[in-house]
Order: structure tokens, then sequence, then C-alpha cells
């Protein structure tokens, strides 16, 4: 039905090493970031931590050394996600640029784009998004009506994408566009467009919590070369659920309010009472029980396992859990946490009650998730 | 799982469908040798580890056996380790476990009195020959084993012969902790099977012309199901290794604190599904869902656990929570090479 036996992580002696030098590199480089700040984990950009952490070979840790990766292994790359999650370093600047569209052109790319984009990725100096929503696509992706057409020069890109993360800062965009006459999901291929290319226009768009983490982005004839079609042409499909499951279950899904209960716990007064120390207790059950349940994820991709079913259950109870938390907190925050640390606690409280909406949106919609479970029990 | 271990889940698998219709199972599980799962070889046991014990206690609540049989593992377990010269017939018959911090021990009989915390034997348990209680005698966790004819209605005990005496092994879980992870890895196998039930029933069921399982509000209610089951699956695996390791207070605490927390919403998940059927005495369903609502009280409910693990939490107000998880997962993980 479906699987979570996690294989051990390979030589913890030296995760644990890993881990330690993550947080004194950490110690520093974050010493002056707020609360709040914290609170975004990984939406809060900063371009020049981003080249840090690469001068760390902490980004494409994984990739190989001719790309200025680092040929490391997947359990190092999770201690270091991790660590900077907890931390709540911002790293939203190269996050999506490592996570995934790194990833997908080593997969997928030519040698050129490889040369071309992956070493200054891994620099912390190039960062990407990813388009696949549109005006009338959401949830529905399939339904995306973004096209291709094929040129003399190369590909003419016409369309729009919406709800794209980045969009404003990124360099390049790995688009899904239709290219063939299928129908849904065929038909479909991905593309890199250079987003400072002509007939490429880029609007931020602002959400409820005043800040602009996505936006919109208008294609009109947009020329790309012929070798910014990644991978098989048609196949767009396959390799964007391939890319899905590195999206869905890593500690980032089950972290994003993870700041709040540490503040909170730092901010209690000692011995307090019954009722608190049970909400803290379960708050960190749910914590832990999160923790092991992305590892198991990791462990079975490192195996090379398929994990869809099982990404999608860490993502959807990661992002209920996330939801619940500063509610949780709110619904109990009274005279058990010391005075003068109080309005830390209800500030870093109020940015995640108004930003925690998006966590079940982002990366699948809690019904997406719930759809792909119920494919993967057998009922449709 | 290793290749004994997939072995072992088969073997114990088979055993307990085919006990499931015999008059007298006791004997047969006895006979198997499955009661010295923990047990050393020298004792004709399997020498098994927590992790192995998973599978059995796992299995035990996948076919809601109504016999102490994961409690009887567990007394054999704790018993030898507190006498390794133990008489072997003390560890004969059904022994149920508990935990008790008022007793009141008569020297001169041999005998004890007091009320367990948790009761022992249940209807859903079965019953128990001996019991092996947990107390604490001059500041020390000290185990009894005693008569469990003595057990009186609300888990008093009152005058019951002790039939041996011994001070807890040390880096191990204690008994209360052991009951919790096993009542934990009974609610894990108890919601697979409930997971197994709904999923088959709304591929069967039709209604306004097309199976239940086509309607989303169906499958997105079964796909939450699934995740508490995988949820509870993942916290009681990793409490288990964790207990391989060293006596895991906060592990089992939180594997048995997930594990209640999934109980409401999956009992309420599957008896929707299911409808009237499922609500009556014929079907199979509420083994499954009246025992996990049992199980959820026994050894420690939600309040208990998430007391002792906020306490755990909040011991070391220098380090951070994410340090105290951390640091714990890297060490299991490291004694597992």
């Amino acid at each position: 039905m479906f699987s979570f036996d996690s294989a051990p992580a390979k030589n913890p002696t030296a995760m644990s090493q890993l881990r330690q030098r993550v947080r004194t590199f950490l110690a520093t480089a974050t010493s002056d970031i707020s609360p709040v700040s914290r609170a975004h984990t990984w939406t809060g950009f900063d371009a020049e931590f981003s080249k840090q952490l690469g001068s760390q070979g902490w980004i494409g840790m994984q990739w190989p050394k001719e790309y200025g990766g680092g040929e490391r292994g997947p359990e190092e790359r999770y201690v270091v996600i991790e660590e900077l999650l907890a931390a709540g370093a911002p790293v939203g600047a190269h996050w999506i640029a490592d996570r995934q569209s790194g990833t997908l052109l080593l997969r997928h790319a030519d040698e050129a784009i490889k040369q071309k984009y992956l070493p200054k990725i891994a620099r912390g100096e190039c960062y990407s998004c990813i388009g696949m929503s549109e005006p009338n696509a959401g949830s529905d992706l399939a339904a995306i009506k973004t096209r291709g057409r094929k040129t003399d020069e190369g590909w003419v890109i016409n369309g729009a994408k919406l709800w794209t993360t980045n969009v404003d800062k990124a360099h390049f965009m790995i688009a899904l566009v239709r290219t063939g006459d299928g129908e849904r999901h065929s038909g479909l291929s991905q593309f890199l467009i250079d987003l400072s290319l002509p007939g490429v226009t880029v609007n931020p768009i602002t959400d409820q919590t005043g800040e602009s983490h996505f936006g919109e982005v208008f294609f009109d004839e947009v020329l790309v070369p012929d070798n910014c079609l990644l991978g098989e042409e048609g196949n767009g499909w396959q390799q964007v659920n391939e890319e899905l499951s590195l999206e869905r279950s890593g500690p980032e899904r089950y972290l994003s309010s993870y700041r709040l209960l540490e503040e909170y716990m730092d901010a209690l007064k000692p011995n307090p009472p019954d009722e608190i120390v049970n909400l803290v207790g379960q708050q960190v059950c749910e914590l832990w029980t999160l923790r092991q349940m992305s590892l198991a994820v990791s462990g079975r991709l490192r195996e090379g396992h398929k994990a869809d079913l099982e990404a999608a259950m860490v993502k959807d109870l990661g992002a209920c859990y996330e939801q619940q938390l500063p509610h949780r907190i709110q619904a109990i925050l009274g005279d058990e946490v010391e005075p003068q640390k109080k309005s830390k606690v209800q500030a870093v409280m109020h940015y995640l009650l108004d930003a925690s909406p998006s966590f079940s949106l982002r990366g699948g919609t809690r019904e997406i998730l719930r759809g792909i479970i119920a494919r993967g029990l057998g009922l449709r | 799982m290793s290749e004994l271990q997939t072995m072992l889940e088969e073997m114990v698998a088979r055993l307990l469908t085919d006990v499931a219709t015999q008059p007298e199972p006791w004997p047969i599980i006895e006979e198997f040798g499955l009661t010295r799962l923990m047990l050393p070889e020298t004792l004709n046991g399997f020498n098994g580890s927590w992790q192995d014990a998973r599978i059995v206690f796992e299995l035990l609540g996948q076919h809601a056996l109504p016999l102490q049989v994961g409690e009887t593992i567990i007394a054999q377990k704790y018993l030898y380790q507190t006498n390794l010269d133990i008489d072997q017939q003390l560890l004969s018959g059904i022994i149920g476990i508990g935990y008790c911090d008022n007793v009141v021990i008569d020297n001169a009989n041999q005998v004890v009195s007091g009320t367990l915390l948790d009761p022992a034997a249940t209807s859903y348990n079965g019953p128990v020959n001996k019991l092996l209680i947990e107390t604490i005698c001059e500041g020390q966790p000290h185990l009894l084993l005693v008569d469990a004819n003595a057990l009186q209605e609300n888990s008093v005990l009152s005058e019951a012969t002790i039939f041996f005496s011994g001070p807890l092994a040390k880096d191990q879980p204690n008994l209360l902790s052991a009951g919790a992870l096993l009542r934990s890895l009974q609610i894990c196998g108890a919601l697979t099977e409930a997971l197994r039930l709904t999923i088959q029933y709304a591929n069967e069921r039709s209604q306004f012309g097309r199976p239940l399982a086509k309607f989303q509000a169906i499958q997105h209610d079964l796909a939450r199901l699934a995740e508490q089951t995988a949820a509870v699956q993942c916290a009681t695996q990793a409490a288990c290794q964790a207990a391989d390791y060293d006596a895991a207070p906060f592990e089992i605490a939180a594997a048995k604190l997930r594990a209640n927390l999934a109980v409401p919403d999956a009992c309420s998940i599957a008896h929707q599904v299911h409808g009237a059927i499922g609500f009556t005495e014929e079907h199979v369903l509420h083994h499954f869902t009246r025992r996990l609502s049992t199980w959820r009280s026994e050894f420690g409910n939600d309040r208990l656990w998430s007391n002792t693990l906020g306490k755990l939490a909040l011991a070391d107000r220098d380090s951070t929570i994410w340090q105290f998880l951390t640091a714990r997962g890297d060490a299991i993980s490291e004694s597992n090479q």
C-alpha cells in the first residue's frame, strides 16, 4: 500500500560533525536576523547570504564537481538544509535553483546549458523560478495554454505564467509549455527561459502579508535557442512529476512555523502550568513524527524507490501542522511567558497567522495532494 | 526489514490467522514459542530486539487478537533481565503487565496490595494468570510478579501472592513505557487493518450509480485516514529503533501520543465510510475501532504522555528543541551502524 520503512543514514558520525559546522557558520552569518525574518525560512531573500553559502559548498552539494557541485551524498544535503531551515536562514534566493532546477538541468539539459548555469547556481549567484500555474490553470495544471512554436531560429514562446515564486528576482525560469497538438497531459515540454530576454514582462504581486514573493510573467514572441528545450519534446508532464517528489517531502514542508515554537518555548517562565507543558509536548510530538516521516521519504528516494504517495502525505500533514501551530499558540498565549519576551512571540505568531494560508497552496494544494494519495490507495 | 524479520512476519501472520478459528488458541501460541520472542536462545527464545517485536506487536493489533501475547512477551523479557537464572516455571502462563505507585508489601506473608494505574486485564485484552507490576521500592524501580487471581474490579489488587520480586534492569524502558510501546504498535496494526477494510468497502459499495471510492469527499477522508496510519507507522518504527538504543523515554512517549492522536479521526472516518453496516455487531470493523478507542486510554492517555514530553522538552532550557531532537536522532542512527 505505502511504505515508510526508513533506511538509516549512512555514516552518521560525519553527519553530526557536518551539522555542527553548519551551526557554527550560521551563528555568525545569521546573528543579526530578527525572529520574524527567521520565520520566513525559505521565502527570506538575501543575495549576500546565498553567496556565502555557495562559498561553503552548501549549494549544489550533490552535483558533479565539473559543474561546481560538491559530489556529496543526499544525507549530507539533508542535514544542511534542515539546519538552514530550522535556524530560519534566508535561503530564498537560491532555494528553488538548488532544490529542483539545478537537478533538472543536470538530468535534461545539454552540455552548454549545464556549463552556463550550474556553476553560477552553486556559487549562489543565479536564481530560478518554476513556471507552472497560469491565469486559467491553477490546480488543473494540464489546462495550461502557454505555447512554444518551433521556428528556424529556435522556439518562440507566447503566453503567461502566474503565482510564480521568486519570479521578479530569478534569472531564469523552468517553464511548462504546450508544444504539441495533444490534449491535456500530452504535448507538453519544459523550457529554460532567460527572464532578461526581449518580450518577457515580469510583475511582482503583493500578497496579504504586504510582501511580494510571487508574481506574474508575460511572454510575447520570446525567442529561446533550441537547446533551451529541456529533455524530450512532449515529455514535459512526466519530467514535471519527477521533479515534484523532490519538492514535496523536504524539511521545508513541516518547518515553516518552527520558529514560533522555538521562540515560545524560549519565552516561557520557569515551571509553566501543566496546560502549557502539555501543549508543548503535543507540538513536539508532531514535529518529531513529521521529521521521521520526511527522513523516511528521503531514505526511499535515496535508495531509488518511488515515493510520490509518501511525499504527498508528508506535505499534507506537514502543512496542517504548520497551519495549526500558530493558532494553538494564539489560543493559549498569556502570562506563562516572560513579559519582556511576549512581543517577540506575538510578532512571529502574527506573521505566521497571516502567511500560513499559503502553506497548503504552494507546491500543490491540499486537495491535489489528497487526490494523489487517493490514487495511490487505489480509489481512482 | 531484514530477511529474518520478513520470515518472522510471515510466520506470525500465519499463526495468528490459524489460531483465530481455534477454541483454545493460547497453547498453540505458547507451543509456537511466540511468547519467548525476546528471551535469549539459551531459553529457546528468538533473542528478539524491539525492532523485531515491532513486527509481532503490530500483527497482534492487525489481527485484534484477544489475548495478552504482547504483555507476556514483555513480562518474560523483563523477568529474565531482572534475574538471569529465573525459574522458567515463573515465565509460564499469560502474564499481564501493570504499573502501581501505591503498593503495600506484606513481607511476612509475601503478599501485596494496591491499585494498578492501568487496567492490566480488560475484556478486549483477555484473561491473565499472573501480573508483572512495576512499582517503586526504596526509591528504586522494582518488579513484582504476583497472582492475578487477587485482581478485583477497579484494578484493585488485594493481598496478591508474590511469586517473584527484583529490581528493574537498567537502560531499558520502564514497564509503563514498554506497555505504551506495545499499545502504540497495536494501534498501528489496528489502523492499518481499519484502513484496508475501509478502502475495500469503498471500492465495493455503490451508491448513486458509482462506487463510494469515486466520490471526492470519500477519497479525501480516506487520504486522511491513510496519513494518520502512516504517521503512526513512522513514529512507532522510530520509537523501536530508539528502544534498542536506550530507555527511549522521549521516543516512546512521542510514539504513544502520536498513536493516541490518530485514533479519533481514524475511527470516525472508518465508521463514516462504512455507514450503518459498520455499526453492526456482525461486521468486523468494531473489532478494530473499539480496541483503538480502548487502547488510547491504556498505558497512558494523551494527557499523561504530552505532559511527559513537554517536561522532557523543557528540561534543558539552554538548548533548543531542535538541538534536542537532532542530538537524539543522530545518536540513535549512529548506534544503528
